[in-house]
């Protein structure tokens, strides 16, 4: 048999079984087999994290908190003063023993949120960041070039607002509140979390105006 | 102004990104937090290792992008394990093998389950 021949047949024979996972998840699941097996890791604990992930966990739970610190200056005073705590009353349990910080823009005021060290955010709470989180660029350029950042996004911020770079860590994460927008007086707290982006959250987005839709 | 129509899949998925592009990104970020939230793994030494990966391989030129990102973090993962003697890479090469083989050796459609 040539070898071009034999190419064919392990090709074949690869079509025929089960497919085999990509290379990088072949490996995981080795190391994930290893770490069951040596007592680390129980055998559903990733599925388990995965099932509540997929339920539970999601920027709705930031919008949610964000919407309700709109409807209630008091509960805004609370997620500023115990961000942890005042996650729990909206969404029980949520953000036991989690570090997380919530910081207000105002109308004098902007937050940026970036992890200059590799990619630390309350992904626990809010889902996992997006790819341009956890790219180089953003993660070196969120320092150097803020308001160059904000614009690629679309976010112009006027020369009087003051711009704050909030470096997020393994143990302090941080999220951005934005500031309720104007046309929406009346409305539900269910309507308003509609209007709250991830990225609002993270705080390339400033204007959330209904007009804008969710960018 | 009254409020748009916006269902619970749509502000899920809104900035228009999926969380994970592929399955074992999401795996692999469950195995971290997992073990994170279990004090099997510290995090600060865990980001700093993270960190320290993704610096070197963006020095060494390579695409700013999610593979980059999750390729980097199993590495690093791997690493970090089998130095803490959870996971050595002797064992993760032989359970790698083993896996391959009862993928080649299912037929398709059948459970892959790994023998011994």
């Amino acid at each position: 048999m040539s070898s071009h021949d034999s190419e064919k047949v392990a090709k074949l024979h690869r079509e025929l079984h089960s497919h085999l996972p990509p290379a990088p998840a072949l490996r995981l699941k080795a190391l994930e087999t290893v770490l069951v097996e040596k007592g680390f890791l129980a055998e559903d604990a990733v599925d388990r994290w995965l099932d509540d992930y997929s339920e539970n966990v999601g920027p709705m739970n930031g919008a949610r908190v964000i919407a309700k610190a709109w409807s209630d200056p008091d509960f805004a005073e609370r997620l500023a003063a115990d961000t942890p705590s005042a996650f729990s009353e909206v969404i029980p349990g949520i953000a036991d023993g989690y570090a997380i910080v919530a910081v207000f823009n105002t109308p004098r005021t902007h937050n940026l949120i970036v992890c200059t060290l590799c990619s630390c955010y309350p992904l626990g709470i809010l889902g996992m960041s997006p790819s341009w989180y956890k790219s180089t660029e953003y993660r070196a350029r969120a320092v150097r070039d803020p308001r160059g950042v904000l614009a690629e996004f679309g976010t112009v911020l006027a020369d009087g607002i003051e711009l704050k770079v909030w470096d997020s860590t393994s143990d302090r994460r941080y999220m951005v509140v934005p500031e309720r927008p104007s046309g929406t007086e009346g409305w539900s707290e269910d309507d308003l979390a509609g209007l709250v982006t991830r990225n609002s959250m993270i705080g390339t987005v400033r204007d959330l105006s209904p007009a804008k839709g969710a960018t | 102004m009254t409020p748009p129509e916006i269902g619970p899949a749509a502000r899920r998925q809104r900035d228009g990104q999926s969380a994970f592009a592929e399955q074992w990104h999401a795996q692999v970020t469950a195995v971290v937090e997992v073990l994170v939230a279990e004090d099997k793994l510290d995090a600060a030494a865990w980001s700093q290792a993270l960190g320290a990966e993704l610096d070197r391989r963006s020095a060494e030129g390579a695409p700013d992008t999610d593979e980059t990102y999750y390729t980097a973090f199993l590495t690093v993962l791997e690493t970090v394990l089998d130095k803490a003697r959870m996971a050595g890479a002797e064992d993760v090469d032989r359970r790698e093998s083993d896996w391959r083989n009862a993928y080649l050796s299912t037929p398709h459609g059948q459970p892959v389950v790994l023998r011994g």
